[in-house]
This record gives structure tokens, sequence and C-alpha cells, in this order.
């Protein structure tokens, strides 16, 4: 299993579909700084993941006021929650 | 020992992207670690020929990339669908590429053992 982190503002820059394009099913994605801003209820642009593990950094989710839909899958993690995830996954792979 | 994958993102002369990367895949290269390159959206004009930002007071990149293969670095590939929608072909590059689909992509990132993006 990759960890793909997404750290791009989806709306500015394409690094979110890139991962989404080359991400397999059975792998986790990570937002951290703006990319968390996928997640904003209003934003669109995670539909088309619905299978695999969707994670988000909270401190990053607070720190910009993301307003999530009540339905989103995405689990939240702290800093001790992104260490654990880069240790249960193969490798990690950075896109911005 | 193991493999790293360096997965160009960006255009040419826009930042220092290009550069940093030539400078890690060389370093990792002359080490002996063996190294591939993907070319991806943006990144695949680094690869186009006929580049001459002399006029800008830029420095040729290209160069570079025709010489991995003194470094032993043989793994060039582009995706494929990056190439189509910036309307170019294999022909349009300077160097012979490998062209990836979206499983060969995919079968990339799963076979090597690091991943760095640029």
């Amino acid at each position: 299993m990759i960890l793909h982190i997404v750290s791009a503002s989806p709306y500015s820059h394409d690094a979110l579909q890139r991962c989404l394009r080359l991400a397999a099913d059975h792998d986790a994605i990570l937002l951290i700084e703006d990319g968390v801003l996928a997640l904003d209820s209003s934003a669109h642009f995670l539909d088309q993941s619905p299978t695999r593990h969707l994670y988000a950094l909270e401190p990053d989710l607070h720190a910009r006021g993301v307003v999530q839909a009540d339905d989103n899958v995405v689990t939240t993690v702290d800093y001790d929650g992104f260490v654990e995830l880069t240790t249960r996954c193969d490798k990690t792979v950075s896109w911005f | 020992m193991k493999s790293v994958l360096f997965i160009n993102t960006k255009p040419p002369y826009s930042s220092l992207a290009t550069r940093e990367a030539i400078d890690a895949v060389l370093a990792t290269a002359a080490f002996g670690v063996p190294a591939g390159l993907l070319f991806i959206d943006d990144g695949v004009f680094q690869l186009r020929k006929g580049q001459n930002p002399q006029p800008a007071e830029l420095k040729r990149t290209a160069p570079m990339f025709e010489a991995l293969d003194m470094y032993g670095v043989e793994e060039i590939h582009v995706c494929q669908a990056s190439l189509e929608r910036r309307g170019l072909q294999p022909d349009d590059l300077i160097v012979p590429v490998q062209i990836a689909d979206a499983s060969a992509l995919r079968a990339l990132l799963n076979r090597f053992d690091h991943l760095l993006t640029f």
C-alpha cells in the first residue's frame, strides 16, 4: 500500500488530480496543508475516489476553518497519526 | 540496493524543480543506486525538442537528460495522457522514452522502492 500525500490546493494546482489518477484502489491518500481544501463541503474534488482510504491532517483542517460535508468519508489524524500512517504503508509519495 | 523513481511534474525554467531533480538523479546514479525517471503533466515539457532558453538568459537543461545514459540511467518513462493532452508525440522529445498508460504508471509506483516528486 502506497501513502499518497497531497499538500497543494485543488483550486490552483493539479496535484490532487495527478494523485487520483495514479493511486491504486487500495492505496491511502492523506491531505495536508492546502490539500485539505478539497474537503470543503462546497468543493467537489473527491467524488471519484470512494473506495480508497482517505485521511486528512486535523490541525491543517482547523487552521483553514474547513467545513466538511456531513457524509464525508475522511478519517482525520493528528501528527502522531500521520507518523503511524507512514509506518503502516510500504512507501510514501508526495504530490504538490 | 533500493531503487528510486524521480517523478517530474513541473515545466522547465519557471522554478528550480528541473535542476534539483537532475542533481538528485545524478547523485543517486553516481552511487550506483538504480534510478528511473517519470515525466507527467507539465513535466513532459522538460523533454521537448527545440528549447532555446538563452534569449531569456536561462541555462538549457535538456543536455543533462541526454547525458543520463552515460550515468547508467536507462529508464525514462513518460505519461501517455500528459503527452496527448499537450499535443506531443514521442518524436517531439529529446531522448527515447517508454510511454506509460494509467496501469503502467501504477505499476511503476509499485516497482520502485522510493518515490521522489519534483
